[in-house]
């Protein structure tokens, strides 16, 4: 499944210096405002039927980035391209027509869809906002979309709580295929879903893809489930993309000491069953600090093991390696 | 043989809802032993909360209802035993921890406050002595700055932090039994295999046995002795870890290993697709002919669909499984 690079004509998104800020009340009594950066430069770009993924602990900027990419909120620097158009500064109006390309599928497929509305209505809203289609086709529309995401045609006029988790994260994928769209941003899509449900959903996921070459950019802290659906993976940590690389590589060779920890962190059944032992203690000490007051220099150093002095005074720079494989560490990039 | 330290034995419990009777456990049986870590696993909906809930009656009631079974625990049952006696239970003998810890520390306590309560009422501690014991009990949950934490609120905390709290609470008095439901779900993996490790290093040090409820295959690999897997309110099997892990005998525990991307895929570089487990969980509003598990079961059978297989003994290693084909014919 894995493909070649396909040429740089075929870059969906393309973001660079990307940030944003948040303004938030410095403790709880509300006293003193200050600056949250949420995210904090980053740089990547998706191809079309490419899967990115993004992984980092709670906090760590994914679904913020997840948001600015849709442009459902604004930056407060960097750049957007659309197919080599930026769109970071397009005000609404001009911004609407574009967003049939742009689409989303949210965690709680529940929360996420209209209680009032029947599947049928749910699915041709957007065929007809987008005028992908004719008022008398959309009804066939709606039926062929069903059938994509592998539900029968009779669910059209069932409301959404009629339905089990996994069919809601169907209706919802449903959805966002709606107005044909080039680039699909999923935010933990399957962490709610039970494991039997979530293979299902994943399997869809990648038939989609293989089918249309639709990118998606996959928010979730599952390395598991990233591992498995993911050409490349992006580690963020405090707002920033610490490690990007391909799947494979990043998974067998990481390079950050972080990504190390993630890894490390996960309990495997496979590798369990074949080393027959406990993990115990290669975890990662402390916690995530505060986005408000991040550490100096590289943001990772308070839970280093191999943080220097230098760690503390200059922020570790993005390094292209070679395949593609970049990393942000001092101690690993020289 | 001597007594476990926890039997339960052909476990029912119903709810009474408007809509009718909801069959959330039936006929459970397990046994933990003296410091042994059981696990208790499967999907949502399959009884594990109720289960472990059960055992000191902590289920709303109604509409919860115990319909049958026994629960003895040190040689004691609990089914029939007093509220004052089962109050004196929890907390001292069986400690307890949740998946939201928010939703267990009252919101307008301080962790202090929350903390040497439960000491004094348990131990009669003086202010002071109670005062000190938490504060080495924060320690022992490895939470930084710990006198500063007794001043604070829940919410002030991570989730991480609020639920090294709770296992503080839970382990205060050094119970025999610790129940732990869910108690790393809503936490990032490093936070969570900090949170395992204290669990395990604080249970094996005062020899604590422990049920774990949690629907992660990789935790249950990582810090079980036992599992148990439980199927719409069914066990379906039972067995040591290592055992389950090279030997699942139920197709649904199967189908649970097969369904799980894998960290480290078997065949390098290839994506294969997914195992599916068609279908879904079938709704407990009923009571269910046959194994529940039919419907969504490659290798159903007449028989399977006819007559639930009851748990039974698969070989000498007590390992044991609810499935008319298991490791045979299926
Ligand atoms: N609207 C907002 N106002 C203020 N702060 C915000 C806002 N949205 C997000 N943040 C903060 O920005 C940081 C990044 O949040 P974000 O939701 O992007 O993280 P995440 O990686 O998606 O985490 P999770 O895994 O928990 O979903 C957090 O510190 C969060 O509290
Ligand atoms: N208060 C209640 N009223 C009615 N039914 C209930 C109640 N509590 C639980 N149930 C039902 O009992 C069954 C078992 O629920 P339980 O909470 O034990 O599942 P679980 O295995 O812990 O699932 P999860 O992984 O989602 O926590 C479910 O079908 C549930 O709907
Ligand atoms: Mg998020
Ligand atoms: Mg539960």
């Amino acid at each position: 499944m894995l493909q070649d690079a396909p040429s740089p004509a075929e870059t969906v998104l393309d973001v660079a210096g990307l940030a944003k800020s948040f303004t938030v009340a410095r403790s709880w009594l509300g006293r003193g405002r200050k600056s949250l950066r949420a995210v904090d430069g980053v740089d990547f770009s998706i191809r079309r039927g490419e899967t990115l993924s993004l992984v980092g602990e709670s906090g760590s900027g994914k679904s913020t980035l997840a948001r600015l990419c849709l442009k459902l909120i604004e930056p407060t620097a960097g750049r957007i391209q659309l197919f080599g158009r930026s769109i970071e500064s397009l005000p609404p109006r001009a911004m609407r027509p574009l967003r049939r390309n742009l689409q989303m599928v949210f965690q709680d497929p529940f929360a996420s869809l209209n209680p009032r509305l029947t599947v049928g209505q749910i699915l041709g809203e957007p065929i007809r906002n987008f005028r992908i289609a004719p008022e008398a086709d959309i009804a066939a529309r709606v039926e062929a979309l069903l059938a994509r995401v592998g539900l029968p045609a009779d669910v059209v006029s069932r409301r959404a709580h009629e339905f089990s988790g996994g069919q809601r994260q169907r209706i919802g994928i449903a959805r966002a295929l709606a107005p044909e769209p080039q680039l699909i941003v999923l935010d933990e899509p399957v962490s709610a879903l039970d494991v039997s449900v979530q293979a299902q959903v994943l399997n869809l996921l990648g038939d989609l893809q293989a089918q249309a070459g639709y990118a998606y950019l996959f928010v979730s802290h599952d390395l598991a489930v990233v591992r498995h659906i993911s050409h490349r993976v992006a580690v963020m940590y405090l707002g920033r993309i610490v490690e990007i690389g391909p799947v494979e590589r990043l998974f067998s060779a990481p390079r950050h000491p972080y990504t190390e920890a993630l890894l490390a962190a996960v309990p495997d059944p496979a590798t369990r069953h074949r080393a027959g032992t406990r993990r115990r203690g290669t975890g990662l000490r402390g916690e995530i600090p505060s986005p408000i007051d991040p550490p100096s220099g590289c943001a990772f150093r308070t839970r280093c093991p191999l943080a220097t002095e230098r760690c503390a005074r200059e922020r570790p720079a993005l390094m292209a390696g070679k395949d593609g494989h970049a990393v942000a560490c001092h101690v690993r990039q020289d | 043989m001597t007594e476990p330290l926890l039997r339960i034995d052909q476990l029912r419990v119903r709810f009474d809802t408007p809509e009718g009777v909801v069959h959330a456990v039936n006929d459970v049986s397990f046994q933990v032993g003296a410091g042994e870590t059981l696990a208790i696993v499967g999907e949502s909906g399959c009884g594990k909360s109720v289960t472990a809930l059960s055992i000191l009656r902590l289920l709303p009631s109604p509409p919860a209802r115990l319909a049958g079974g026994s629960i003895r625990f040190q040689g004691q049952e609990l089914t029939s035993l007093g509220e004052t006696a089962l109050r004196q239970l929890r907390g001292d003998r069986i400690g307890m921890v949740f998946q939201e810890p928010m939703t267990s520390l009252n919101p307008v306590l301080t962790i202090g406050r929350r903390l040497t309560e439960g000491l004094r009422r348990h131990h009669g501690l003086s202010r002071r002595a109670a005062r000190e014991r938490v504060l080495a009990l924060l320690e022992r949950v490895q939470i930084p700055d710990p006198s500063r934490r007794l001043d604070q609120y829940p919410h002030e905390l991570s989730g991480g932090m609020r639920q090294r709290v709770m296992i503080a609470i839970a382990v205060a008095c050094a119970p025999s039994l610790l129940i732990a439901d869910e108690p790393t779900t809503a936490l990032d993996v490093t936070i969570q295999a900090q949170v395992l490790d204290l669990i395990g290093e604080l249970c094996e040090a005062m020899g604590t046995a422990v049920i774990l409820v949690t629907h992660d295959l990789g935790v249950v690999g990582d810090v079980a002795d036992r599992v148990v897997v439980m199927y719409a309110g069914r066990v379906v099997e039972d067995a040591a870890v290592d055992d389950l892990f090279s030997r699942p005998l139920h197709p649904y525990t199967q189908g649970l290993f097969a369904a799980r991307p894998n960290l480290t895929p078997t065949v390098a570089g290839q994506r294969a697709r997914l195992t599916e487990i068609p279908g879904m969980v079938p709704s407990l509003r009923a009571g269910v002919t046959g194994c529940a598990f039919a419907p969504r079961c490659r290798a159903a059978t007449a028989q399977c669909r006819a007559q639930t297989p009851l748990l039974r003994p698969f070989d000498s290693s007590g390992h044991a499984v609810a499935c008319h084909h298991a490791g045979g014919d299926a």
